[in-house]
């Protein structure tokens, strides 16, 4: 038992999570700064979803269906691919027998038009993969095809409508949160969203991850657990305010003891998830790596955002409504605040266990 | 729960929990018969980026030299039209790309049956409809007014129900006010050959209309609904190659993937155990039932598609499984703590676990129907997944996890440490 007194601790951590919430507000400024500074310099890593490229079939026939054939040949085809500093963004198996083809997707070097890299890939590469692949000329099928241009797969469609959703998606959970909550949790959830979103732009520009089409979907898994995240707290948050005893003592110390509480829950849910993530992108294939580092991003942006951020905004924003609601002389209409006589009876037995503690 | 009644459960939860890992995993020889019974992780429909398909390429030029418009924007409109048909009839993960600008390189995954897919492209037919019986008098309508066809039945006849575009529907409005009035005809003509002549009786303003004939079985009507919609094209294809080809992602995806995915359960279902007990061993039950649920409607659902975006929406929709268990027994330790006995923590855990496990799913769930609703391609399938995964993970993290953790309180509500409970000293037991 004595070893997870360590939780103890950690729940009754005095650590002030309002006071100190302007620190991690900065540490997030300097992450989208950074991020807006390499993303302006050289701009974001766009993959051939989004750029197009050329497609090029290497025929090599029925050898290649023989087990194993495949990682060595396309192997042996990325490493030619590399020395001309082509990075391969797609390979894939085509059709069997003397028809057994490897196609491979790449894109543009920098600085070459059309012509020039279908010069280069018929020209100088197509005469280095005959040298790899078959250098005495014994297989008759081999063949390299001529290369020929394709277009970005990512419709503008695809990502337009992406952002439709997103955006009429953030509404809808506004809406939800303000009538199951309030308003000022629905707006703090909001920022919370597009702040993990942001990080997550930033992080990708900064680190030179690839964007590809499947990147919107990494997206939208993210906006996912910065939810998930932010509704749980919010939830104690709402709990603590319908607590007289608690929510006496003012709105940042609500959110003082409603982080504490659900930071075990944090740690734990942000530890597993992250357990299962890791786990495939360490040992799956360099495109599931490219898919998956967004949303590892995401998720500890998720985790910190709705520790750090999320309820002191919520502290900040709800001192500054009262303060000039009370400057007008008006009075303060919010339902966390009202509903709080009407559920006074609810909570009595967690008002009584409090005392006995 | 009486120890009765919970020894008859726990024997109908092992029963339960074999049957569907057999019925999930194994691959059965139906006695008797030549079938097999494939279980439903390999029932699993699987898209082009993990599984591989079917490309076909076609050469595309204009279809009507004089329409004004250039092939890029005919290629661009064709695509569009070609993705939706395809969306329509369920490959919603295929991709369309041009190719060497003249070209549209159509890849369609998992597909049973290829030639199914180039039908959908082969044999167009423009339809018009003309006011005169005469071939070379001006259209009405042309093929670009029309916006979908699809079979139908109407007192017993097989046809095909024409959607017009908004710009269609307003000529064929016009068209029908004009003639019902004298109970004109409507000739309708497929390339330069009279194919139906329609009396038009009334005025018709919803932008559909019927037409039958000439078709004598439901397949019949169904192939001449897809030479109509290929004769809308602005484009007309020609196949210039096709091939089957491997997963996208790598030949290795899916066996990589599912080793992770393996090994990811098993450290979160240890996690679990180690840090809940015996609390964290029920949740690792009910993630089994999650997993083989979740397999269940993966297969079931007719248009669910497996992609890497796909993926992506099970481990979230994992993780917030997990999360809702974590939730609960989190909230059993507070109740614990505050010196309710065992039983009546766990009550009173789940009781304020569930409104914050409702809203944050409820919320998730909103997104996913507005992603599909509004969604293109994989972020469909994204959608469905997760929708399928935040469903399920609900009903076992609330109901199958209480259940279970009910069904262990029958025979030990006292122990602390076989739940991992513990209070500070000073803490009294109350009523």
């Amino acid at each position: 038992m004595k070893s997870l007194r360590f939780f103890d601790k950690v729940e009754h951590t005095k650590f002030d999570f309002v006071k100190h919430a302007w620190k991690f507000a900065l540490v997030s400024l300097t992450i989208f700064a950074v991020g807006i500074i390499v993303w302006i310099a050289c701009g974001l890593n766009l993959g051939l979803d989004f750029t197009g490229g050329s497609i090029v079939k290497v025929q090599i026939g029925a050898q290649l269906d023989e087990s194993g054939a495949y990682n060595e040949y396309s192997q042996e085809i990325e490493d030619v691919f590399n020395e001309y500093g082509i990075t391969i963004s797609q390979m894939q198996k085509e059709d069997s027998g003397e028809q057994a083809a490897i196609s491979v997707r790449f894109q543009d070097l920098d600085g070459y038009s059309a012509e020039q890299m279908s010069e280069l890939v018929t020209g100088e590469i197509t005469t280095a993969l005959t040298q790899a692949l078959n250098p005495d000329g014994t297989n008759m099928s081999f063949q390299v095809q001529e290369s020929q241009r394709i277009g970005a797969t990512a419709s503008s469609n695809l990502l337009s409508s992406a952002i439709l959703a997103i955006l009429i998606s953030a509404v809808l959970i506004l809406i939800y949160i303000a009538i199951r909550f309030e308003l000022l949790s629905g707006l703090a959830t909001l920022v919370t969203i597009v702040h993990d979103v942001l990080i997550v732009f930033a992080l990708v520009a900064i680190c030179r991850i690839e964007i590809n089409s499947t990147f919107v979907a990494a997206i939208i898994t993210v906006i996912g657990y910065s939810i998930n995240n932010t509704i749980i707290i919010f939830d104690r948050v709402r709990e603590n305010m319908n607590n007289e005893k608690v929510a006496a003592n003012g709105a940042n110390y609500v959110v003082q003891v409603s982080v504490r509480q659900t930071l075990i829950r944090s740690l734990y849910t942000t530890f597993t998830t992250l357990l299962a993530i890791a786990l495939l992108a360490i040992i799956g294939v360099s495109s599931i790596q490219i898919f998956l580092m967004p949303i590892i991003f995401g998720l500890i942006a998720g985790a910190y955002s709705s520790i750090f951020l999320a309820p002191a905004l919520w502290a900040v924003m709800l001192k500054n409504y009262t303060d000039r609601m009370k400057l007008k002389g008006k009075p303060v209409k919010l339902s966390i605040l009202n509903r709080k006589k009407k559920e006074d009876k609810k909570s009595a037995d967690v008002v009584e266990t409090t005392v006995a503690q | 729960m009486t120890k009765k009644r919970a020894i008859k459960s726990i024997v109908f939860v092992v029963l339960l929990l074999i049957v569907g890992i057999l019925l999930a995993f194994c691959k059965i020889d139906i006695p008797f018969t030549t079938s097999t019974y494939n279980g439903f992780i390999n029932s699993i429909k699987l898209g082009l980026d993990v599984s591989g398909g079917v490309t076909a390429v076609y050469d595309a030029r204009l279809a009507d030299e004089n329409s004004g418009i250039d092939l890029e924007t005919a290629i661009e409109s064709t695509k569009n039209r070609l993705e939706s048909i395809l969306a329509e009839r369920g490959y919603t993960e295929a991709t369309i790309t041009t190719q060497q600008g003249n070209r549209i390189r159509v890849e369609v995954p998992d597909v049973e049956d290829p030639q199914e897919v180039f039908d959908l492209i082969g044999n167009p037919a423009m339809l018009s409809f003309k006011t005169t019986e005469d071939p070379n008098a001006e259209s009405v309508i042309t093929a670009s007014d029309i916006s979908n066809v699809e079979y139908d039945i109407q007192d017993g006849e097989h046809g095909v129900v024409l959607d017009f575009t908004s710009e269609g529907r307003q000529k064929f409005s016009d068209l029908t006010e004009e003639l019902s009035a004298s109970n004109g005809s409507v000739y309708v003509y497929l390339g330069t050959e009279l194919f139906t002549t329609l009396t038009v009786q009334e005025h018709i303003t919803d932008g559909s209309t019927f037409i039958s004939g000439n078709m004598d079985t439901r397949t019949e009507a169904e192939e001449f609904a897809l030479r109509i919609m290929s004769g809308t094209f602005s484009a007309e294809l020609s196949l210039y190659e096709s091939s089957v080809v491997s997963a996208t992602l790598g030949m290795n995806a899916i066996s990589t993937g599912l080793i992770a995915a393996i090994v990811g359960l098993i450290l979160i279902f240890i996690f679990m155990a180690f840090m809940y007990r015996t609390f964290g061993l029920m949740a690792d039950i009910a993630l089994m039932f999650y997993v083989i649920l979740v397999l269940f409607f993966l297969q079931a659902i007719p248009l669910v598609q497996l992609t890497l975006p796909g993926i992506a929406g099970i481990i979230l929709s994992l993780g917030m499984a997990v999360d809702a268990n974590i939730i609960i027994f989190e909230r059993i330790k507070d109740e614990y703590k505050r010196g309710k006995r065992i039983p009546a923590s766990v009550k009173g855990g789940f009781k304020r676990a569930t409104a914050a496990i409702l809203d944050s799913n409820i919320t998730t769930l909103m997104v996913c129907v507005v992603l599909y609703l509004l969604g293109t391609g994989a972020i469909k399938g994204f959608a469905i997944t997760l929708f399928i995964g935040i469903v399920v993970s609900m009903f076992t993290a609330i109901f199958v996890t209480r259940w279970l953790i009910n069904i262990c309180l029958a025979f030990n509500s006292t122990k602390e440490t076989h739940y991992n409970l513990y209070r500070e000293e000073g803490v009294n037991e109350v009523a």
